[in-house]
C-alpha cells in the first residue's frame, strides 16, 4: 500500500490537505487560520489498519517524513491489533523519518456535543484552548445540518473561552471502501486528526469506562501509541460510567442545553432511538431538568426498544435506578435485561449442547453473507 | 496509614531495607553488591491498595520523599483499580516529592524460571544484564529450597551473560494481612521491588495474551504507572499466547532443562498440578522430549483435571493438538472444553432463570463466610 502525491490547496475558507492512500485520494479541511503539519503522521495513522488488513506493506512516499517515535509505536499497535484479530497481519513500513516539530500552541478535545465529548470538555476546561469537531467521520451529513452544529456548539464553547474548529473529511468512505469498522478505526482516525493539527495534547473521549473496556479501535491501551514527538494523545474519562457522565453534564446549565447524542441527527434528539434513550433515563434518574429531549416514554414503550446492542448502559441505568430509588424504572430496565440475558443463555445452550444447530439454521433461513460484515477490533465469535 | 521509620541495616551478606506501613515492619533483603533506592517510591508502590481497601489517606514519613511522578500516577492507578472494584476506595496521599535518582546501572527481568519470565529473560536477553528472583513474594520456602532454586536460576542466567539479584522479603504476609489476592497485589508487589533497586528499566512478565486481557493486579495499563523518572517499569510478553511462549522456550536447551512451573516445589516439576498440566501438553503436542518433566499422563487422567480456573490455556492448547494432529489429545481436551462450558451454563441458568439459588445453597453447605474470599481486582460476580 502506498501513500503518495501530498497535496495542499487553497478554498475560500479552508485548506485542504490530502494525498493518495492506495489510489483514493483522502482529504481534511481546515479553516485557513490554523496552520497544519506537512508530515506523513497523519496519513500513516489512517492507512495502518488498512494496510495490515491486506497484509502489505505500507510505502509513504520519502517527501512525507513521519515520527520516528510513531513509527516506533506502530510496532506495538500492530502487536496489539494482531493479537485481538489475526485478520489484521504484522506488516513492515517503509518511510523517512524526520521528529514531528510543534504547530500549534495549546491543547484541544474531540467534540460533537454527545455525552462522553461534553463530559471531557467539562472535565478539561482547564487545560483545553480548543475543540475539534468533524464532519465526514460517521457519516456524510448535509452542509446546512452542519453548519448549524457547528454555530450551536461555537457558541457554546466560547462561553467557556473556547475556540472550536471544524474539520471536514472524506474519510468516511475511505475506511468503508475496507470494510472496516467505526469501531476499529475510531482511535486512528481521531489521531490523524490530531497529528495534522499538531497541538501539543489532544483528548480523545473515551466511551467505555475502565470495568468495561474490550478490544477496540479507541482503547486506553492503544490510543496514547498514536502520539508523536509534539503530540501527546490522551484517551480521557474512563474513570467514569456512562450515567456518572451524564450526571457531571447535567450540572453544568449550558453543557445539558448542548446535549446532542442522537442516532438518527445531528442537531435534534429524537427521543426514541437506544441512544437518546439510554441519556434521557439517567437524565429523568438524576432528576435533571430543562434537557433537550423529548418527554420519556412510557414503560410500555421502553419494552418495546431493542436494547440488545446497549446491555452495558442498561445495566448501569439499571444500578443507578437502583441509587435512585425509582423502583418503576428500575423493574422496567431489569426486566429488559433480563430478556438480553436469556437470549445470550439461549445462544450459549445451543452453542454448547446443539453444537450451534439453531444458529446455522437462522443463518441460512435468513441468507445473510458472512463476508458482508464489517471487521470489528476482535474477530466474530462465531 | 502511616508509612514511618525506614531503616537501613548491614547483615552479614545482606541489605536490610525496612519501614512501619500500618504498624506492620515490612523488610527487603538485597544482596551487598547493589546500590538501594533511599527514597519511599517501593514502599509508596506495596501500601497504595491496602489503603486504598481501607478508605485511609496515606501519610509518607517526610524523611522518605516520593517521586512526584510516581505520585501523579498514583492518582491514575487510583482511578483504574477504583473502576475495577469500587471497594478500593480512591484515597488521599500526602508526602514531600522529589525527583527520583538513578540506583544501579542495566536493565532486568523479574525471573522465576517459569513460562512467563523466562519466556521475557529470552526476548530481552540483549536488553537485560541482570534478573531478579524474589522469596517470600508469593508464598514462604524452606531456605534450603530457596538456596537450591538460586543456585539453578544463576548458573542458568549466568550462561547468557546475566546475574542474577536474589530479593528476600517479608511481603507475604504483609498483603495477607489485608486479605487481597496476590493476583490484585502482583503489580505493586513487584514494582516495589524494581523501584528500591532503581535499575534503569524493569521487565514484568505477563501471564496473559492481549486477547484475554482482564482486570488483574499486574496488567499493561497499570504496570507503566509504577514507574518513577528514573525507573521504567514494561509489562512485557502480551503479545504471545502461553503456547507461543513454550515453542519460543523450547528453541534454547538450556531454558528448556531449567524450565520449573509447579505449583508444589520450585524445584522440580510434579507432572500432576494443573500448572505442570498446561506446560506439558504443548510440549508432548510439540514432540519436546527433553523437558524437566515426567511422562504426560495417560488421556483418562487429563479429562478428570478440573481446568476451571484455566479456560484459556485450555483452549490455547486444544487449538495447538488440532494443529499438530494430535486427534486424541485434541478429543480430549474438547471434552474438558465442554464440561467447562456445560457448567457455565447451569451457573448461567441457576442465576438468571432462579436467581442463583443453587449458589446461595452450595456457599451455605460449604460454610465459607463471604468475607473469607480474597479482594481481587474485580468483585466477585456473586
Amino acid at each position: 500500500m502506498k501513500i503518495t502525491n501530498w497535496q495542499t490547496t487553497e478554498n475560500e475558507e479552508t485548506k485542504e490537505i490530502s494525498a493518495d492512500i492506495d489510489g483514493f485520494r483522502l482529504w481534511y479541511r481546515l479553516p485557513k487560520a490554523h496552520p497544519f503539519s506537512r508530515s506523513g503522521d497523519p496519513f500513516l495513522s489512517i492507512a495502518l489498519l488498512p494496510a495490515m488488513l491486506k497484509g502489505e506493506a505500507l510505502e509513504i512516499d520519502p517527501s512525507l517524513p513521519v515520527s520516528p517515535k510513531l513509527l516506533g509505536n506502530t510496532a506495538l499497535l500492530q502487536e496489539v491489533h494482531h493479537a485481538w484479530n489475526p485478520l489484521l497481519k504484522m506488516i513492515p513500513i517503509r518511510a523517512k523519518t524526520a521528529p514531528a516539530e510543534p504547530i500549534n500552541n495549546g491543547a484541544f478535545s474531540f467534540f460533537s456535543g454527545g455525552v462522553d465529548s461534553t463530559y471531557t470538555f467539562l472535565k478539561r476546561q482547564q487545560e483545553i484552548s480548543h475543540v475539534v469537531f468533524i464532519h465526514g467521520f460517521d457519516f456524510l451529513l448535509d452542509p446546512e445540518l452542519f453548519q448549524r452544529a457547528v454555530s450551536r456548539n461555537t457558541s457554546f464553547v466560547r462561553g467557556f473561552g473556547k475556540i472550536l474548529i471544524p474539520v471536514e473529511t472524506n474519510y468516511f468512505r475511505f475506511s468503508y471502501l475496507h470494510n472496516l469498522s467505526r469501531t476499529l478505526t475510531q482511535g486512528s482516525a481521531l489521531a490523524s486528526v490530531a497529528l495534522l493539527l499538531g497541538f501539543p495534547r489532544a483528548y480523545l473521549p473515551t466511551s467505555l469506562s475502565y470495568n468495561e473496556i474490550v478490544p477496540s479501535g479507541s482503547h486506553p491501551l492503544i490510543d496514547p501509541f498514536w502520539s508523536n514527538e509534539s503530540v501527546q494523545i490522551v484517551h480521557d474519562g474512563a474513570e467514569a460510567q456512562r450515567v456518572d457522565k451524564v450526571s457531571r453534564v447535567a450540572e453544568n446549565e449550558s453543557a445539558l442545553a448542548n446535549l446532542r447524542v442522537c442516532f438518527k441527527d445531528m442537531n435534534v434528539n429524537c427521543g426514541k432511538c437506544a441512544k437518546c434513550l439510554r441519556t434521557m433515563i439517567s437524565l429523568e434518574l438524576v432528576g435533571a431538568s430543562a434537557v433537550p429531549f423529548p418527554v420519556l416514554s412510557t414503560p410500555k414503550a421502553l419494552r418495546r426498544v431493542n436494547w440488545r446492542m446497549e446491555p452495558i448502559y442498561l445495566k448501569e441505568n439499571v444500578e443507578l435506578a437502583l441509587r435512585c430509588g425509582n423502583k418503576k424504572l428500575r423493574r422496567t430496565l431489569l426486566a429488559e435485561m433480563r430478556k438480553i440475558e436469556r437470549l445470550q443463555l439461549l445462544k450459549d445452550v445451543d452453542r454448547v449442547l446443539l453444537g450451534g444447530l439453531i444458529k446455522r439454521a437462522r443463518r441460512k433461513i435468513s441468507k445473510a453473507n458472512p463476508e458482508a460484515r464489517w471487521i470489528t477490533a476482535a474477530p466474530p465469535k462465531d | 496509614m502511616l508509612i514511618k521509620n525506614w531503616d537501613f541495616a548491614e547483615q552479614e551478606n545482606t541489605w536490610e531495607v525496612s519501614a512501619d506501613i500500618d504498624g506492620f515492619r515490612l523488610w527487603y533483603r538485597v544482596p551487598k553488591t547493589y546500590a538501594v533506592s533511599r527514597s519511599g517510591d517501593p514502599f509508596l508502590a506495596v501500601a497504595l491498595l491496602p489503603a486504598m481497601l481501607k478508605g485511609e489517606g496515606l501519610e509518607m514519613d517526610p524523611g522518605l520523599p516520593v517521586s512526584p511522578k510516581l505520585l501523579g500516577n498514583a492518582y491514575l492507578l487510583q482511578e483504574i483499580h477504583h473502576s475495577w472494584n469500587p471497594v478500593l476506595k480512591r484515597i488521599s496521599i500526602q508526602a514531600r516529592t522529589e525527583p527520583a535518582l538513578p540506583v544501579n546501572a542495566g536493565a532486568f527481568s523479574f525471573f522465576s524460571g517459569g513460562v512467563d519470565s523466562m519466556f521475557t529473560f529470552l526476548k530481552r536477553r540483549q536488553d537485560i544484564s541482570h534478573a531478579v528472583f524474589i522469596h517470600g513474594f508469593d508464598f514462604f520456602l524452606d531456605q534450603r529450597d530457596f538456596q537450591t532454586a538460586v543456585a539453578r536460576n544463576a548458573a542458568f542466567v549466568q550462561d547468557f551473560g546475566k546475574t542474577l539479584i536474589p530479593i528476600e522479603t517479608n511481603y507475604h504476609p504483609f498483603s495477607y494481612r489485608y486479605n487481597l489476592s496476590r493476583s490484585l497485589t502482583q503489580g505493586g508487589g513487584l514494582s516495589s521491588i524494581a523501584l528500591l533497586l532503581g535499575f534503569s528499566r524493569v521487565y514484568v512478565p505477563a501471564s496473559d495474551h492481549y486477547s484475554h486481557l482482564a482486570p488483574l493486579g499486574s496488567h499493561p495499563l497499570t504496570d507503566p504507572l509504577y514507574s518513577n523518572e528514573c525507573v521504567e517499569i514494561i509489562h512485557d510478553g502480551v503479545e504471545a499466547r502461553r503456547v507461543d511462549k513454550v515453542i519460543a522456550i523450547a528453541e534454547y536447551a538450556s531454558a528448556l532443562a531449567n524450565l520449573t512451573v509447579c505449583y508444589n516445589d520450585m524445584n522440580k516439576n510434579c507432572g500432576t498440578c494443573i500448572k505442570c498440566l498446561r506446560t506439558m501438553i504443548p510440549l508432548s503436542a510439540l514432540k519436546i522430549g527433553s523437558a524437566p518433566f515426567p511422562p504426560l499422563p495417560p488421556l483418562k487422567v487429563i479429562r478428570r483435571v478440573d481446568w476451571s480456573h484455566e479456560p484459556n490455556f485450555l483452549k490455547q492448547n486444544i487449538e495447538l493438538a488440532l494443529r499438530t494432529g494430535h486427534r486424541e489429545l485434541a478429543d480430549t481436551l474438547s471434552a474438558c472444553q465442554r464440561k467447562y462450558d456445560r457448567r457455565q451454563i447451569i451457573n448461567d441458568v441457576d442465576r438468571i432463570l432462579l436467581g442463583g439459588i443453587f449458589n446461595r445453597a452450595c456457599r451455605r453447605l460449604s460454610k465459607t463466610p463471604a468475607e473469607a474470599r480474597r479482594i481481587k481486582a474485580t468483585p466477585p460476580k456473586d
